[in-house]
């Protein structure tokens, strides 16, 4: 799976959790300020996330992905 | 499956004497007596009784003791509670608290595996309870604070019942402790499948609402009726 099938599945999940249709996700993205994210949201996405990419977050805490990207990259990771 | 198969599975699902929760169980039973001496709990139901599996209790919190006062109101259940991680720093303290079914919570970062604890431990049929005002509310008047989202997202994402329950603060060294349980809330009715975060938070609101009624329930009527009582 490559980053940009992965942005696209995650722009889904942003829609689903924010409530918006369109969502501008890119990469540099912050999860808090660009989406609006708070520590509630932030652990609804990843559970989100485990259940469309069939992936266990492990070890993880809330202040560990701050843009994006960092959450592209562990999603890479596990999927490896 | 066969009639044996099934008979032995039913027997394990009834099973109450559990080796894993001994320690748990042991202090629960030790603790009860202590309870009924100098607590002398008196909790009131409200509603219609209805049988659950999974659910999630939540409470307001206003003392030290309300993790203890809660696992009375269904005595012959094993209760989970979360607890703050910072509790968790010294050795016999953090084995003494995993021993009794707490789980811990960093309430500053939010860790996924909690999550995981949570869900697994409701998933298995059993009841989390929690203080989703996040903190002991220590002042004197003790009304109900706002809560935070924790306990709307562990119901709705795990599909669980939520049992509201009000504390009564003491206002006499002496007095009963008494408890208000409210009628059982089904989420699934007031969100759909797929919620959002704002919807976390109309049902945030909601539990919060729920709480207050329950504050105001023991205001309007129990209290009432004792002082009323008193006076006659």
């Amino acid at each position: 799976m490559t980053r940009e099938m992965i942005i696209e599945k995650l722009k889904n999940i942003f829609a689903l959790v924010s409530g918006g249709s369109n969502v501008e996700v890119e990469e540099k993205t912050d999860l808090r300020t660009g989406l609006g994210l708070n520590s509630i949201g932030m652990l609804y996405m990843i559970i989100a996330i485990e259940e469309n990419f069939s992936i266990r977050f492990e070890n993880v805490a809330m202040g560990d992905f701050n843009t994006v990207a960092d959450v592209i990259d562990y999603i890479e990771e596990q999927k490896q | 499956m066969n009639s044996k198969e099934k008979k032995k599975n039913k027997r394990k699902k009834y099973r109450t004497f559990s080796i894993k929760r001994f320690f748990y169980d042991f202090v629960k039973w030790t603790g009860a007596l202590p309870m009924m001496i100098f607590f002398r709990m008196k909790i009131y139901r409200i509603g219609k009784k209805e049988k659950f599996k999974g659910a999630l209790m939540m409470s307001n919190h206003i003392g030290l003791l309300d993790p203890v006062i809660i696992q009375f109101v269904y005595p012959f259940r094993r209760l989970w509670c979360l607890a703050m991680k910072e509790l968790f720093t010294s050795v016999p303290l953090k084995l003494f608290l995993k021993g009794v079914n707490c789980i811990p919570v960093d309430r500053e970062n939010v860790t996924i595996d909690m999550y995981h604890s949570v869900a697994d431990v409701l998933s298995s049929g059993k009841i989390v309870a929690m203080f989703p005002e996040g903190r002991i509310n220590f002042d004197k008047e003790a009304e109900v604070k706002s809560f935070k989202g924790g306990a709307a997202l562990f119901a709705i994402l795990n599909k669980v019942p939520v049992i509201p329950v009000y504390i009564v603060k003491k206002t006499k060294k002496l007095e009963r402790q008494k408890v208000v349980v409210g009628e059982i809330i089904h989420l699934e009715n007031i969100c759909g499948k797929a919620p959002t975060v704002a919807d976390l938070e109309t049902v945030s609101q909601y539990l919060h609402q729920k709480e207050q009624e329950l504050e105001q329930y023991y205001l309007n009527n129990i209290k009432k009726e004792k002082t009323n009582g008193n006076q006659v």
